[in-house]
């Protein structure tokens, strides 16, 4: 008769066991807030090491950017898979433009003070005219219910902030995919690229599951092709403090005009990066980034000042950590 | 036309409503913006939530007290209080008066 004992494992087979895990263990995807979701219902866990020492000055890595071309037709935007507005030469519809515009007549009675938390005095931004790379390369992100701003990151790639896609948390929900529309280089009325629709939207469960303004980003998978001629940016996981920075995009209180602010990154947390560049609603998704020899994305824009601390003092948003460009680096590929 | 409205509600938490005139008319194209009460309040996306051609808009927020401002062209700025509880939507209608 055996005793209670005998299914206890010996030390050989402890020894196995552990030696087997030593071998799985490396293999197997680490579950946690980098995990990649989509509106499609795909789900997949971040490979191991996708967030590795981000302030340890490890992390070097940096994508390609583009220019994208000088002279391109209607035509062959077409073939891009671009829509143009038939018979409006580029432009907004009438309609279109009231709905999305929400202030058209800047300084309008009632317009001067949207936002003005995150405006920090005096109001230094810069109006752009976007048939220029690469202005050209950062879009207006239209949908259901509001607007954002986002960045041209491959030739059928937008980044953005993940609340631009997911309204954020377990509650939450993915934004209208059909509803999404994205403008390269808008500018008023103006459409010079036409628009694209979304064929995915895709963010991390450290937003779709927690709503954590750390992990606030996202891409949109586009049903074009227009960043072979209008370029787009690269993005880099560089140590951001004390390099100049640019945010760029369409605030809310404009009218579908291109406005830029320049500062620089004043301070970096693990997964954040902190400014004082002037934002407003409307600009979250914009790229935070910096020339070298490039555009080069350090950052997602995505707050205003709130809470305590650096939150309380600089506008802020979702820095490029080895996890973010890996993810970056996956959708770019889908 | 209020037959044809489409309501698919996103949010489970935060606020929604309809921006409309004194007359019932809805306003497209308004931006609504939350700024939090509290000093120690919570992120607020930097988002432009706009209203619909029903004048509808939806701000998913998370627990707390909010002071929500409306800005519309030719309209002066509404702004409204609103308190947000955990896993309830509130509804806050803003009814503008054109500028004098």
């Amino acid at each position: 008769m055996k005793s209670s004992n005998d299914s206890t494992p010996n030390r050989k087979q402890w020894t196995a066991a552990l030696l087997l895990a030593g071998i799985i263990w490396p293999l197997q995807a680490i579950s946690g807030p980098q995990d990649r979701v989509s509106s499609d219902g795909m789900f997949e866990a971040a490979e191991v090491g996708a967030e590795s020492a981000p302030m340890a000055g490890k992390g070097r890595e940096r994508s390609e950017s583009f220019a994208g071309v000088t002279d391109v037709t209607p035509e062959e935007l077409n073939l891009e898979g671009v829509n143009i507005y038939d018979g409006s030469e580029g432009k907004f519809t009438d309609e279109e433009y009231h709905r999305l515009s929400a202030l058209p007549d800047p300084g309008a009675a009632g317009s001067a003070d949207v936002g003005t938390e995150t405006i920090i005095p005096p109001d230094t931004r810069q109006q752009l005219y976007t048939t220029n790379y690469p202005a050209r390369a950062v879009v207006l992100i239209t949908f259901r219910g509001g607007r954002c701003s986002g960045t041209l990151i491959g030739h059928n790639t937008v980044s953005t902030a993940g609340h631009c896609v997911h309204t954020g948390g377990s509650s939450g929900n993915w934004r209208s995919r059909t509803s999404f529309r994205i403008y390269p280089g808008a500018n008023g009325r103006s459409t010079p690229y036409g628009y694209c629709t979304a064929r995915s939207l895709h963010s991390v469960t450290g937003w779709t599951r927690s709503r954590n303004e750390e992990y606030d980003y996202g891409a949109i998978k586009l049903n074009c092709t227009v960043g072979n001629t209008v370029g787009w940016f690269g993005f880099t996981t560089r140590n951001p403090v004390g390099l100049p920075s640019i945010i760029q995009g369409y605030p809310g209180d404009k009218p579908l005009t291109h406005w830029l602010s320049a500062d620089k990154v004043w301070a970096a947390s693990a997964r954040q990066l902190f400014y004082k560049n002037d934002t407003i609603g409307g600009m979250s998704g914009s790229p935070v980034w910096y020339d070298l020899n490039g555009p080069y994305m350090i950052g997602i824009h995505a707050y205003g000042q709130h809470g305590r601390n650096l939150h309380r003092t600089y506008n802020h948003g979702t820095r490029i950590t080895s996890g973010v460009y890996n993810n970056f680096m996956y959708w770019k590929r889908l | 036309m209020e037959g044809n409205k489409e309501i698919i509600q996103q949010i489970s938490e935060g606020v929604t409503g309809q921006v409309k005139t004194r007359h019932g008319l809805a306003i497209t194209g308004a931006m609504i913006t939350p700024t939090s009460r509290s000093i120690d309040g919570p992120p607020i996306p930097e988002i432009a939530i706009t209203s619909d051609e029903y004048g509808r808009y939806e701000w998913p927020l998370p627990p707390g007290s909010y002071q929500m401002s409306v800005f519309a062209a030719g309209y002066p700025k509404h702004t409204l209080n609103v308190d947000v509880e955990a896993g309830q939507v509130t509804t806050l209608d803003f009814i503008l008066d054109k500028h004098p």
